[in-house]
């Protein structure tokens, strides 16, 4: 129990220096918000108005008080552009992302575990050397580019699937594709090298001597040892995949979180920008500190004294 | 047989031979190849609209990959949306690899509070999804390479400050480091002279890596209109305005496409290669 608080406390902890840093990031970087929002064009009368409509006149330290306040109360500010309270705006987007992000993660893990489990039967062959290129290739494509690719072959020319928006589960296969290829190469070869490198170990050299078969080796006593290095590897990747979201969402017109981040980052709607980037992150902080829980459930030997 | 595998001598690997060739290769090409054709990104070659790459029909040799919407070298706009690339990478890189170094080593050697207030700030900026930190940077400066290669340095200096604070505690007992201090050489002398040239290649071994990283990030935010600014080429600004002629012509797409995963295939390769190369008991690519 006092491993979940401890590990609690540090997420909350990371959770305000995160905040923190957004904050300051509006405010401290070269350039003055109020300036950039009205580019070239606004007289000082509409400066000076729009710094007081931000909130930018008044002294940093009541700002971070009020950010904070904002934060505890669930208030993230309201749109530059229509005076709307920004979580109107975000709360339906969140269930669209999460969406595509669950979607691809669970695709990938159901594909790349036998799909590496398969890579690791004979290393060193010739069909091993060629897995080995494919995928280490692959790892290295722009999901945005293999984007435009599925939607030249499979929207365009064979009309398989629908190239934007969102619908039915059709509408969601070419987006979770886009994502889950390049990942699906890193977790098949992080199961097939994590498999090998336990074979090499005595526990298993026992069980083989036990008389047990390869396959039932490979499965039951060496895959369990490199579950949690690869659950805690889709923690982290989860990050990179929200990353890809907020891009790839753009070119599908998903409409999630990150395509609505990428809208504000565009119109520099700051307070939309702050509270998007918030929950993005703190999603990805949130499910690292469940995946931190589960070794417990995949590994007896983990206990939380 | 066992112990030959368990400790394996130092090679060049073709992955580190292809990871150099490539690295360095297109770094070469990017620079000198606009110059010695003098390459225009710029100039409109009226009447030579969305002309396909060499030997496809209406191509012309003196468009050797072809021209896009509004009559410019799809070879030119690549070398110099290339090179704008590259610049931002290798100053970002070196720049964040600068301050993370400097960092690691002072919170490595001291330790104690400035150890914390280091990690615990690198640790947050870390927490973000790369991306999405850079996209919040990026929304509260004027866009441009000059902001890009800030952005990448604030977010890619805690990597390389977490791995070199790492090096330094594991070194700082070692008696080359703890020699010099008993004989009272100064803290910071200790630091640059003694440890810095032995967690030297812990830095250099993530360069190729963060490179990689840094390229596919910034063709992102110029492919969703973010990053370098029309009508300077980039490769991911490129990517996007081809969507819109891919059924005309489906090179606009491919180019910069191949070119983003040269690049950061190479550049994976060296990294993954300098690292068994430091590290001889990790598996290989």
């Amino acid at each position: 129990m006092t491993f979940v608080l401890n590990r609690f406390i540090q997420m909350l902890v990371t959770l305000f220096l995160m905040a923190t840093l957004v904050f300051l990031a509006i405010r401290l970087t070269p350039g003055d918000p109020a300036q950039i929002f009205l580019g070239d064009v606004g007289s000082p009368h509409q400066y000076e108005s729009l710094r007081e409509l931000m909130g930018l006149d008044r002294p940093l330290y009541v700002q971070y008080l009020d950010f904070l306040q904002g934060l505890v109360t669930g208030d993230l500010g309201e749109s530059l552009f229509d005076g709307q309270p920004v979580m109107n705006r975000i709360s339906h987007r969140i269930l669209p992302t999460v969406t595509l992000a669950l979607t691809t993660m669970f695709a990938v893990v159901l594909l790349g575990i036998p799909l590496g489990l398969l890579a690791a039967a004979a290393p060193g062959s010739f069909l091993d050397v060629v897995i080995r290129i494919v995928t280490y290739s692959i790892q290295a494509v722009a999901n945005f580019w293999l984007a435009i690719l599925l939607i030249m072959f499979f929207s365009i020319r064979l009309q398989w699937f629908p190239t934007f928006g969102q619908g039915g589960p059709a509408h969601l296969v070419l987006p979770a594709a886009s994502l889950g290829i390049p990942f699906l190469a890193r977790v098949v070869r992080f199961v097939r090298g994590g498999i090998l490198e336990v074979l090499d170990s005595d526990f298993v050299r026992t069980a083989r001597s036990k008389g047990l078969s390869r396959v039932v080796v490979v499965t039951k006593h060496a895959f369990r040892v490199t579950l949690i290095p690869l659950v805690t590897d889709l923690g982290l990747r989860l990050g990179w995949l929200l990353g890809g979201t907020v891009i790839i969402e753009t070119v599908f017109a998903w409409p999630g979180l990150g395509s609505l981040t990428v809208d504000a980052v565009r119109t520099r709607d700051y307070p939309l920008v702050e509270a998007s980037v918030l929950i993005l992150s703190a999603f990805f902080l949130v499910t690292n500190f469940f995946i931190d829980l589960s070794y417990g459930l995949l590994d007896p030997r983990v206990r939380y004294g | 047989m066992a112990s030959a595998e368990r400790y394996p001598r130092r090679r060049f690997s073709l992955a580190l031979i292809l990871g150099l060739v490539g690295v360095f290769g297109l770094t070469l090409m990017v620079f000198l190849l606009p110059i010695v054709f003098s390459m225009d990104p710029f100039k409109i070659h009226s009447g030579s609209y969305l002309l396909k790459p060499v030997p496809f029909e209406g191509s012309s040799w003196r468009h050797l990959l072809g021209t896009d919407q509004l009559g410019r070298d799809t070879l030119a706009r690549l070398m110099i949306g290339g090179r704008a690339t590259l610049i931002i990478a290798w100053s970002s890189v070196l720049l964040a690899g600068a301050i993370g170094v400097v960092a690691g080593l002072l919170a490595g050697y001291f330790e104690g509070r400035i150890d914390v207030v280091v990690m615990r700030i690198a640790e947050a900026i870390m927490a973000f999804p790369m991306v999405i930190l850079a996209l919040l940077l990026v929304a509260t400066t004027e866009p441009g390479p000059a902001s890009l290669i800030g952005v990448f340095t604030f977010v890619g200096w805690p990597h390389f400050a977490k791995i070199v604070r790492g090096g330094t505690i594991a070194l700082k007992n070692e008696e080359y480091v703890v020699a010099p201090r008993a004989l009272g050489a100064h803290s910071l002398r200790v630091i640059f002279r003694h440890l810095l040239p032995n967690v030297f290649p812990l830095f250099a071994v993530m360069v190729p890596l963060q490179i990689s990283t840094i390229v596919y990030a910034e063709a992102g935010l110029s492919f969703i209109g973010v990053g370098i600014q029309p009508p300077d080429p980039s490769w991911g600004a490129m990517l996007s305005d081809g969507r819109a002629y891919m059924l005309v012509t489906p090179w606009l797409v491919t180019w910069p496409g191949v070119a983003l995963l040269i690049t950061v295939l190479s550049a994976n390769l060296l990294g993954d290669s300098l690292q068994d190369w430091l590290n001889p008991r990790r598996r290989g690519i």
